[in-house]
């Protein structure tokens, strides 16, 4: 008894010996950071990127910056309340307003990784490395997407459940390609939001996962997108471009909580471009989409299989 | 005018100093250090006595995680609030003193929107960059800035000309940001959109360091010359026909001030308002006698971005006001109390 007690203890002191194993990897930002093989207290500071990748791969999510929901003043994390019921409380607590960081609270978590964003996180990466090693994550450095999604995967030691992933996900691809390219075989299409603000249109040369599945599946994005300037997600024009809309598809997204829907974006085109529905040829056709944002966003299979169920059941 | 008590060390020194002064100066250093124990102990983190004790003297290593908190995140935020708002009060002062202008602050050198042009534009060309290339970026940025406002105002110093020049070069330079950040995405500027709201959210030790080495260059320097502030608020002619070599001065005056506010700029983002605040509430407090509205600006300053960021930082947590807008409040609010405590103001400014 006594032995098996004592192997019981060495085995657990080696697995202990070995969650503090390190290794070094390069992140997107170009730093070299030595990280643990398995880290056991994640903390993400960007929740719909690293946040639910992160969780959509199982790793091991302690704490995630998070947004208010002014209606009910409850924080959320984005694209993770739409796409995985995931919310604060049962092993996720909040490490930060969104934008906001308070080194505090992100060291109260104890975190022994941290994964910022290089865009809105960077400038805090000195004081992120005295709590935990720091891993800058950056969804637009012009890499695919799932390349990044990859990375990250590595980081929190999830690669083989990515690959488990992206094996599904590339068979229902296939297995869905037949039902929605049954008209047209190469249909073509263009990623774009209204913003009538500033009476511009914004196009997208990518726009997570619902650009990632359209090119997957074959579609052709319009001449447009390939105005949007090399490494950049968007730009914005002026809406003399309309003509250039004149794709078999347009693609658009919504804010539900901002009372959004399909209809909204239609009359918010209508508002920058008089008489763009009657002019473009998807619109006509019935082929202008517009899709929940929060669940197209981020590029993690649970984003590309909601986009794949769309599109199968306009397929229907 | 207050009562004025004359420090005499031998034949040689004879230093006037108000008695006004004298109350008021001790009373703001005092509450300065009490404000600074209580920022300390005000944070996500739960702290104690003990831990507050323990973080100013004992070493990072040995501490426990609240104690931790306080030594890592607390104290350089509680330094850089301290001497950013001297730093800003006296590089306002200054200023206010060589346009004679009581409305001029550090903003007028477009110090800020230089910092942020050039963060900007090497972000644009160069891409993201960590913090410290951020702070030394906004600092060069800064500073060019003062000498090209300097250098095309150099024929228009008497009568406030130099804010003009300071007013349209900021308007160019605004319409240069505007220009890059409509050419690129919001993620990419996200970094310095926070950082241009005016914020201590980042700051840390080396930041700390950075400015104290600045303020313990300049600071002697600001007080060695202050002789020279009484005549130049007398105007040009009256400081001239006093022996002062006013163009020179006036020079001199303004790149002390572009010196005092640029590592500011830098760390902090643009917090200039402290500068125009602090002022109005030492003048208030002690009246116009320059090397004493200096420092008792100095003092103010330090105290209004202290709690500025104390309060922006803990009021509505977990959501953080940043310095910048806590600043026009708690100077505002500092400004009122002063009114109320001080005396009228001398003739000679025009505000």
């Amino acid at each position: 008894m006594r032995l098996l007690a004592l192997a019981a203890i060495l085995a657990g002191l080696t697995l202990s010996a070995r969650a503090q194993d390190t290794h070094t990897i390069t992140d997107h930002a170009g730093f070299a950071v030595e990280i643990p093989v398995e880290p056991l207290r994640v903390v993400s500071l960007h929740d719909w990127t690293a946040t639910v990748m992160t969780y959509e791969l199982g790793g091991n999510l302690v704490g995630s910056t998070g947004r208010l929901n002014k209606t009910t003043g409850e924080y959320f994390i984005r694209s993770g309340r739409e796409l995985y019921q995931l919310g604060f409380g049962h092993g996720v607590e909040m490490a930060s307003v969104h934008g906001q960081l308070d080194m505090e609270m992100i060291a109260a978590l104890e975190p022994d990784l941290i994964i910022g964003n290089t865009g809105d996180t960077l400038e805090f990466r000195d004081q992120l490395n005295l709590i935990a090693p720091t891993m800058m994550f950056d969804p637009q450095n012009g890499h695919a997407p799932l390349d990044n999604y990859r990375d990250l995967a590595g980081w929190v030691n999830r690669t083989e459940k990515f690959d488990e992933l992206l094996a599904q996900y590339e068979a229902r691809i296939a297995a869905a390609k037949p039902i929605i390219m049954a008209e047209n075989a190469a249909p073509t299409y263009v990623a774009m939001t209204p913003n009538p603000e500033d009476g511009d249109i914004r196009i997208f040369s990518t726009y997570g996962a619902q650009t990632q599945v359209l090119e997957d599946l074959g579609f052709l994005h319009g001449a447009i997108a390939d105005r949007v300037p090399d490494g950049e997600q968007e730009a914005y024009f002026s809406a003399e471009i309309i003509g250039e809309l004149n794709t078999d598809y347009i693609f658009s997204s919504h804010i539900v909580d901002d009372g959004e829907d399909e209809t909204t974006m239609l009359k918010q085109l209508e508002e920058v471009a008089p008489g763009a529905s009657q002019t473009l040829p998807s619109v006509q056709n019935n082929k202008f989409i517009s899709m929940q944002r929060f669940f197209v966003y981020p590029t993690t299979f649970a984003a590309m299989n909601y986009v794949l169920d769309e599109l199968e059941a306009l397929a229907k | 005018m207050s009562r004025v008590l004359i420090l005499r060390l031998g034949t040689l020194v004879s230093l006037p100093i108000s008695l006004r002064f004298l109350l008021v100066a001790p009373a703001l250093l005092i509450f300065l250090a009490i404000s600074a124990y209580a920022a300390l102990n005000i944070g996500a983190t739960a702290t104690s006595l003990q831990d507050a004790l323990s973080a100013l003297f004992l070493p990072l290593d040995s501490l426990e995680r609240p104690a931790r908190a306080i030594a890592q995140f607390r104290m350089p935020r509680l330094g850089v609030a301290i001497l950013a708002g001297a730093m800003m009060a006296a590089s306002g002062y200054l200023l206010q003193v060589v346009s004679r202008n009581g409305l001029a602050d550090p903003g007028i050198l477009g110090l800020s929107d230089g910092a942020a042009l050039t963060v900007m534009a090497a972000g644009f060309f160069f891409g993201l960059m960590p913090g410290g290339a951020l702070s030394l970026l906004a600092l060069g940025g800064a500073l060019l800035t003062a000498l090209v406002v300097l250098g095309l105002g150099r024929h228009l110093l008497a009568g406030g000309g130099i804010i003009l020049i300071g007013l349209s070069i900021n308007i160019v330079l605004g319409s240069l940001i505007e220009m890059i950040l409509v050419s690129g995405s919001a993620m990419n500027f996200a970094q310095l959109m926070n950082w241009s709201r005016g914020t201590l959210a980042a700051v840390d030790a080396t930041d700390l360091g950075l400015l104290g080495l600045w303020f313990a260059l300049l600071f002697p320097l600001a007080l060695l010359t202050s002789r020279l502030l009484q005549p130049m608020l007398l105007g040009d002619e009256p400081a001239q026909a006093l022996g002062v070599r006013a163009r020179l001065v006036y020079v001199f005056y303004v790149l002390l001030a572009a010196a005092f506010a640029a590592p500011v700029v830098a760390v902090c983002g643009p917090v200039a308002f402290v500068g125009l605040m602090s002022c109005y509430i030492a003048r208030r407090l002690i009246g116009d006698r320059p090397t004493e509205v200096l420092i008792t600006g100095m003092l103010a300053g330090g105290l209004i971005l202290l709690w500025a960021d104390t309060i922006g930082r803990s009021l509505f947590q977990p959501v953080i006001i940043s310095a910048g807008v806590m600043v026009s409040v708690v100077g505002v609010l500092s400004f009122i109390l002063a009114a109320s405590l001080g005396r009228l103001q001398s003739p000679n400014w025009r505000d």
